[in-house]
């Protein structure tokens, strides 16, 4: 379940507990626990520490060998928001440099490629 | 619905032709030299057809050809139109879980899980089954609050839960060869409390516009 919140939120659960995670764009995510009991309410503040925002470019799916997961995992262990490009096809996915320029970080997974081998001249070579 | 492509019956001797159909227009397959691809006809449907009947033959081993061709034709999908069989869909659209439900003689549990105040029924709420012998079956809720899980002949404990109610468990809840076993479930709903606080910036004066997901509930 997801609601959005502007700043100050409020809301009924019931009783139990349950971790709460919280995300807004260039920040870090942060998550807490809280324990609900009946007819009672408890205060749960979150102060999301900066982060730059992240762009996660797949160039493994094009020839099926991406290796997207690991930096997934990484990225979600370290509480990091990300957006992500997968390049199903290569000539259609490509990312303009407009794209690429909007976030502050590229991370370009390419297991068996390089981001400068996704040009017109080696891609003919090889169809 | 049939492809305007796909050849229909009866065959020149009078019979029922097709006997089944399965889908085979844009189908997305794996294609030579890595990757997929969409394509169409019975080199996308056939192996679809194919696959059921392995699988109703890896569930019961020894299944004759009479025994697959009659599972796959009886247990076909009635869709689009109402006169089965017919020339055009023969007996239907192939079902691949109740092929294998039907040849493995699987009972099922079904009911309607609802609130134990208001009487309404529960959409997603989970339900598993476990068994004595050790396997288990589980199910989700439609809209209508209704569920339906298969398993083989033998008692179940039934545990059906939903965010904001307390589980119930249903102890020794019977499955039986080709019967369905009705047990309906109330819920009652869980006090509630609230938790209320602000999101802000690392320093705590920014006040921020988030999503704020609840994840997990024990």
């Amino acid at each position: 379940m997801t609601i959005t919140v502007h700043g100050a939120y409020s809301l009924a659960l019931p009783i139990g507990t349950h971790v709460l995670r919280v995300q807004a764009g260039a920040h870090r995510v942060v998550t807490a626990e809280v324990t609900v009991t009946a007819g009672q309410t408890v205060t749960q503040n979150f102060a999301l520490p900066d982060a730059p925002t992240i762009l996660l470019l797949d160039s493994g799916r094009w020839y099926n060998g991406s290796a997207i997961h690991y930096y997934r995992q990484a990225l979600d262990d370290l509480n990091y928001l990300y957006d992500e490009w997968p390049i199903r096809d290569v000539t259609v996915d490509l990312p303009t440099t407009a794209t690429l320029r909007a976030y502050d970080g590229v991370i370009w997974s390419a297991p068996l490629d390089s981001p400068g081998l996704i040009g017109r001249v080696v891609l003919s070579a090889i169809f | 619905m049939i492809a305007l492509f796909s050849s229909r019956g009866p065959s020149p001797w009078g019979d029922l032709k097709p006997q089944a159909v399965a889908p085979g227009v844009a189908i997305l397959s794996s294609v030579p030299g890595g990757g997929y691809r969409k394509a169409s006809g019975t080199s996308m449907a056939s192996p679809q057809a194919a696959g059921i009947a392995a699988l109703m033959r890896s569930a019961v081993p020894g299944l004759t050809i009479a025994q697959t061709r009659y599972a796959l034709t009886t247990t076909a999908a009635h869709a689009i139109v109402t006169n089965y069989p017919n020339n055009d869909y023969g007996w239907g659209r192939v079902d691949a879980l109740n092929a294998v439900v039907s040849v493995l003689h699987t009972g099922s549990i079904s009911g309607v899980v609802r609130r134990g105040d208001t009487g309404m029924p529960i959409p997603y709420a989970s339900i598993q089954a476990d068994a004595r012998v050790g396997t288990w079956s589980n199910a989700i809720t439609d809209e209508a609050g209704r569920y339906l899980v298969y398993g083989a002949t033998s008692l179940y404990t039934l545990t059906a839960s939903a965010f904001g109610y307390a589980s119930h468990i249903l102890f020794a809840v019977p499955i039986v060869t080709d019967t369905i076993t009705l047990r309906d479930v109330a819920l009652a709903p869980l006090p509630a409390g609230r938790v209320s606080g602000r999101v802000t910036d690392a320093s705590g004066t920014q006040a921020l516009t988030a999503s704020l997901l609840i994840q997990m509930h024990r």
